[in-house]
């Protein structure tokens, strides 16, 4: 199986009833649907692919084991996230010292863009890394509602329903989060400069 | 511009981003924009770092994923039939060999 099916709304509801009845199969077509997003997005909050694989896996047993209890409509992909925010969360709290390891995937296109503009390519290295390092130093909190919104693309309101908050609360977020974001940034590129 | 406008004005930079002003705030923060060259640079930094967030490359899956998922699920569908069944019970409490 390659991750790639995409289901309808409708067939995914279907797929909820019978995986909430012990329909194995059902299950597995939700998590087919659903692990590759859930793992780039908690690979973006750990930075670390072993951990993003574990928790990935922790994420669906957790899920497995909630969804009979799930009453009404449910929004399968708020709902998922909702478990890999809090295993993120509760992960990184555990944490002495948060560590952030490079990403090292780089596609063909950016390899062969590489090889022609070596300066341009150490440069756009340089910054990815300088953006981790912005990440990695965040308040969790921040990190996973910025993350939220700038890379899963979320609403404030799917925010709120994910984080259990209100909208307002969310948006104060959002605004501390930025802020916090634009203030290590400044610090680092003036540590860079000096 | 004062200090204090600006400090009023700055949270709403976060929600002109998102779409998320009423359109009463839009025209109240453009036109504190018009006149503060500091908001706007505020505002430019925010929307680079949007842009820097959006070009961080995406993680690669591992091939593994699927499989490693599914087994976890079935370690979880083993561990609950071992707590359902009380034969299961009872013969993991015998002693081994």
């Amino acid at each position: 199986m390659d991750g790639s099916v995409t289901l309808s709304a409708a067939e995914e509801a279907q797929w909820i009833s019978r995986a909430k009845e012990g329909d194995h199969a059902a299950f597995e077509a939700i998590y087919q649907q659903y692990e590759r997003p859930i793992f780039q997005f908690i690979y973006r909050m750990v930075g670390n692919p072993e951990e993003a694989l574990d928790l990935t896996q922790e994420c669906f047993v957790r899920a497995y084991r909630a969804l009979p209890s799930q009453r009404g409509e449910l929004n399968l992909g708020g709902w998922l996230r909702r478990i890999a925010a809090n295993l993120c969360l509760d992960t990184i709290r555990r944490r002495n010292r948060f560590r952030w390891l490079p990403w090292e995937h780089r596609s063909v296109h950016e390899r062969s863009a590489d090889l022609d503009n070596p300066e341009h390519a150490m440069l756009r290295i340089e910054l990815r890394e300088l953006i981790q390092q912005v990440l990695n130093e965040m308040h969790p909190r921040h990190r996973l509602v910025l993350l939220l919104r700038e890379h899963e693309g979320l609403s404030t309101t799917e925010i709120a329903e994910i984080l259990g908050i209100s909208q307002g609360a969310v948006k104060s977020l959002l605004f501390r989060a930025r802020e916090e974001f634009r203030t290590i940034y400044s610090q680092k590129e003036q540590a860079k400069a000096s | 511009m004062t200090s204090r406008a600006c400090k009023s004005i700055r949270p709403l930079l976060s929600a002109y981003m998102d779409g998320e002003l009423s359109p009463d705030d839009v025209a109240r923060l453009q036109a504190h924009l018009a006149e503060c060259a500091d908001c706007r640079a505020l505002l430019a930094s925010y929307e680079r770092m949007r842009e820097q967030l959006h070009q961080l490359p995406t993680a690669p899956v591992p091939p593994t994923l699927h499989h490693e998922i599914r087994a976890a699920i079935e370690r979880e569908q083993r561990r609950r039939a071992g707590f359902a069944s009380p034969s299961a019970q009872s013969r993991s409490r015998l002693p081994s060999g």
